[in-house]
């Protein structure tokens, strides 16, 4: 076998790194500007302190600020300061968070777990649900109960995910106190490999991944409802009876695996979305992920903090994007070919 | 055509059409019933109902009652009389939102559409890159820092309204071009803006219209997500001030009655962008009669 | 393409037909897609069904097959079915169970075009590979060999075509494998669903040959579908004409092209044209008319708007099934002095 069938995606990895590299310098961008813009009260109360401690001018003790906390370089052109920063950030120099007094790569570290951990449960949870919803709906399409899942559907989509959280918080965790709702796990358990932390772990991520899967299956379901609808009208499909292929290798192979495949590139343009989204949800719940830290970083106007998560989130896409497009050609056999002819 | 429906006035043929078939589907007529109720209530509802802006401790998160119809905040204000009143933040800036981003995304698409090849490239190109950036976070950090007006917080939600219109169009006005009736316009020698307007403008209407439905409710959702966040509202009765206020700075969720009211009003969001969805769907189904359902 | 084989009345069709109906429901009605048809298809030979697009040629093939869409009824009717193992079944009443089983192994279907028959995941090998399992005729050291054989026979590279995914072939190709996909399963009665549409004069030749071997190595009961008459006197022994959804005229197919007893029937033939037409460049006439509406299908004979001979009866009443000729079947009443069916 040549290089090329064990590793296909050579093509495909070198677009999707252009564009990684695009987008992070739209994020970086927008931190920037951020930054740059910031209000004038934060930076002086920082350059103040700092001044007086190592008892320097206070214009030197701005530059130090711009530099330590964020990675600018005040006193060179803004080109130049861009272009700094921009490769600071693609070297892992997130900035220093003022509120926590440590690197916020300190901050991500603890961060990032939680919302990878609860959004891959909450997608993968969401599409199996979505899919299988959509199946059933799809296959009695037309049909009164058809009509009553799409449109249950098609109300749920409408809602949006904070919505969505603050619903299930007031019904599953105020009214009915059967969910907890601050934390990602009890504060008497002893965090490590055991199974009383991973049920903890699990209990308290509860209420965010039910909110994901909640908010995004019935798109999911929408979707597969209208594929499989098509595809039952397919000549294939008509094929497939006519030589008496099972009905259960119809469902799976014939109508399964052609309604999911469009999906596929959907989902890695969703990931964006829903990790922005996880910002709301996580702060409605308390959860320690990277959208809480995001939120408390802008209520104590931590600017350090906000460019650092607010980097590792577009990171944390781009990874995603790219962990889609990897899997797409192994399940996705005329993506496969593409791939393998370029 | 006989006589008969000759005589029919267009209007009368615009009814029977377009709006006799919304009003049929209860979806359409609900939909139709919000969004008037929305653009009364943002047009002549704050003059009706004046603000409330009396604190009133005992009244505190007090339930919906005849005095006060949706009940209380939490200092005992009239939870309507808020609605009401910040409705038209609530709904306005969305609306210029979507004006500015159906116009941008039409453009790019339209362009990117009729030209193709290389264009259309580069357009997907730029969507897919636009598309992965996490918006949400974007459009909540740059209305925080920059200097706050409801134009740049329009501009900013227009910024991400685009790209899926822009990608969409290019795709159905590249498969137009090829149908006979636009190949004949361009033997005829009709100048190209010609042919894009008059001839494949029409078809995409209904498209436009749905997305524009879609894309507004999305933009309120965003606007009223980021202002409960924390990002400083422009009146203290956006409803998303307004829930800030609730969950986070007076813990309502925590109070029984407090997370009803809370219930109440997010509830009054979701009926409303179902009533735009519900709209928009049924405009659809009217436009594009393959959609409708048989049997 | 003589009648020798057929021993009088004690033979038995491969199938038999029996007054099936079937009706697509739809918002504005009904469309009385099959509306009638009776039909015997014999051992051994290929019968013909040909009519004008819309006569509810693939309707009747669904409708028998049991392969139709939702909206589809049968209204009553019966298909019996002669098993080589001398089993009888009328497909009709047939559960699903007792269907899965025979479409494919006993009753092949090509179906039309062809050019979206194919799962677009799936190689042609793995097509090959589920369809035998499918029927529990799998065998790891024999059935690779016999793909093999099969596909060269519908003239493809078997070590080319085999590893291949559907959108990597032609049209053309598309086709051959659906026609060796059909056959590997041996089939005992194949039905051919429009098999020379959609292709160019030169593939409509491939196809042909095609089909002539395939039809002389394995002598199945073919049933060929089609508008398209030059290839109904190549290929088929027996003719039926479906006109509006029900069987006008039935018979060998020689005698129908030199003496054809419905006025439909001489119509479309007389709309061939001929080597005389073609010299002179004169455009044959076609059937004048339209057809009729399914969905309100005229009283009385349903070809009487259009029939130049119809009679009061003809607008009132629908005709039976005459017998003018030894193995003539013919629906129509200027034959009301022949015999019964």
């Amino acid at each position: 076998m040549d290089l090329k069938a064990l590793f296909p995606f050579g093509k495909i990895l070198g677009k999707r790194l252009v564009y990684a590299l695009i987008t992070i310098m739209i994020a970086s961008t927008v931190t920037f500007i951020a930054i740059r813009s910031m209000p004038g009260d934060v930076l002086y109360t920082l350059a103040a302190s700092l001044a007086e401690e190592l008892r320097i001018p206070f214009e030197e003790a701005r530059k130090i600020v711009y530099s330590i906390y964020y990675g600018i370089e005040i006193e060179k052109p803004i080109y130049v300061q861009y272009f700094e920063y921009v490769l600071g950030l693609l070297r892992g120099n997130l900035g220093y968070s003022t509120y926590f007094k440590r690197p916020v790569t300190y901050v991500v570290a603890r961060a990032l777990g939680w919302t990878v951990f609860t959004l891959s449960i909450g997608v993968s949870l969401s599409f199996v649900i979505g899919v299988l919803a959509g199946m059933v709906a799809g296959f009695k399409r037309g049909s009164k109960s058809d009509f009553i899942m799409s449109s249950t559907f098609t109300v749920i989509s409408a809602i949006p995910g904070y919505a969505i959280a603050l619903f299930l918080y007031i019904i599953l965790s105020a009214r009915l106190g059967l969910l907890p709702a601050r934390g990602a796990y009890s504060p008497d358990v002893e965090p490590g490999f055991n199974l009383r932390f991973i049920a903890d772990v699990l209990y308290h991520a509860a209420l965010p991944i039910l909110t994901y899967v909640v908010t995004t299956f019935s798109g999911w379901a929408l979707l597969i409802r209208s594929n499989v609808a098509k595809i039952l009208e397919e000549d294939f499909l008509k094929y497939a009876e006519a030589r008496g292929i099972s009905r259960r290798r119809i469902i799976t192979t014939y109508v399964g695996r052609n309604s999911i495949l469009p999906l596929i590139p959907l989902l890695a343009l969703r990931i964006g979305g829903m990790i922005g989204g996880s910002t709301l949800i996580e702060t409605i719940f308390a959860y320690p992920g990277m959208g809480y830290y995001l939120s408390i970083a802008l209520s104590i106007r931590d600017y350090g903090l906000l460019q650092g998560i607010f980097f590792m989130m577009t990171v944390a896409t781009i990874i995603g994007v790219i962990i889609v497009d990897m899997v797409t050609p192994f399940i996705d056999p005329r993506v496969r070919r593409e791939v393998a002819v370029a | 055509m006989s006589s008969g429906a000759q005589t029919k006035s267009g209007l009368y043929l615009f009814y029977l059409d377009f709006v006799k078939p919304v009003l049929r589907s209860g979806r359409g007529l609900f939909g139709l019933i919000m969004i008037a109720i929305m653009i009364l209530m943002a047009t002549v509802g704050p003059s009706l109902i004046p603000l409330d802006t009396k604190l009133k401790p005992s009244m505190r998160w007090c339930l919906p009652s005849l005095e006060h119809p949706l009940g209380c905040d939490y200092m005992g204000r009239d939870l309507l009389s808020m609605v009401v009143h910040g409705s038209r933040e609530v709904f306005l800036i969305p609306f210029i939102a979507t004006i500015i981003g159906i116009i941008g995304g039409m453009s790019v698409g339209l362009f990117a559409g009729y030209v193709g090849g290389v264009a259309r490239r580069a357009l997907t190109a730029v969507t897919d890159v636009w598309l992965t950036i996490p918006s949400f976070p974007v459009i909540f950090i740059l209305a925080y820092v920059l200097p706050k007006s409801p134009l740049t917080i329009a501009v900013l939600l227009a910024l991400f309204s685009w790209p899926g219109l822009a990608r969409a169009l290019a795709a159905e006005v590249s498969s137009l071009k090829t149908r006979d009736f636009v190949e004949a316009c361009i033997n005829l020698g009709l100048s190209k803006l010609y042919i894009l307007f008059r001839e494949i403008g029409p078809h995409l209407l209904p498209f436009v219209t749905y997305n524009f439905a879609t894309l507004f409710v999305a933009n309120m959702s965003s606007l009223i997500g980021i202002v409960l966040l924390g990002v400083a509202p422009l009146n203290p009765t956006n409803w998303g001030y307004l829930l800030n206020q609730m969950i986070f700075t007076y813990k309502g969720l925590l109070i029984p009655n407090g997370s009803v009211i809370v219930f109440l009003m997010i509830s009054i969001l979701v009926v409303i962008k179902l009533g735009v969805v519900f709209f928009a769907q049924a405009l659809e189904e009217v436009f594009n009669p393959r959609l409708r359902t048989y049997e | 393409m003589s009648d020798e084989v057929r021993t009088g009345k004690n033979f038995k069709p491969k199938l038999e037909l029996r007054n099936l109906r079937m009706e697509y429901l739809v918002r504005e009605g009904s469309i009385k897609a099959v509306s009638g048809v009776t039909l015997f298809v014999d051992e051994g030979k290929i019968t013909a069904i040909v009519g004008e697009s819309g006569s509810g040629k693939t309707s009747l093939v669904e409708t028998f097959l049991k392969i139709l869409p939702r909206n589809a009824r049968i209204r009553g009717g019966e298909a019996l079915l002669r098993l080589s193992s001398g089993e009888e079944v009328d497909l009709i009443k047939a559960d699903e169970r007792t269907m899965r089983r025979l479409r494919g192994k006993v009753i092949g279907y090509i179906p039309q075009g062809a050019q979206n028959s194919l799962n677009p995941v799936l190689t042609v090998e793995q097509h090959f590979i589920e369809t035998l399992r499918n029927h529990g005729l799998w065998k790891p050291e024999s059935s690779m060999s016999e793909i093999h054989s099969m596909l060269s026979l519908v003239r493809l590279d078997p070590d080319t075509v085999l590893k291949k995914y559907p959108f990597e072939l032609s049209g053309g190709m598309k086709q051959r494998v659906v026609i060796a996909l059909t056959m590997i399963l041996k089939p005992e009665l194949v039905i051919l669903d429009e098999p020379t549409s959609a292709l160019d004069v030169f593939s409509q030749r491939v196809l042909l040959n095609i089909l002539n071997d395939v039809s002389m190595k394995y002598r199945n009961t073919m049933i060929l579908i089609t508008h398209d008459i030059p290839v109904v006197a190549e290929l088929a022994d027996r003719l039926a004409v479906l006109y509006a959804g029900t069987v006008v005229e039935v018979g060998n197919t020689y005698e129908i092209f030199k003496e054809p007893l419905h006025p439909y029937t001489s119509m479309l033939i007389s709309a061939i044209p001929s080597v005389a037409d073609i010299y002179v460049k004169r455009i044959p006439k076609p059937v004048p008319g339209e057809p009729p509406s399914l969905l309100n299908p005229p009283p009385g004979c349903k070809f009487h708007p259009r029939c130049p001979y119809a009679v009061e009866k003809c607008r009132t009443s629908e005709p039976p099934l005459y017998e003018p000729k030894k193995e003539r079947f013919v629906k129509c009443w200027l034959y009301s002095g022949g015999e019964k069916l």
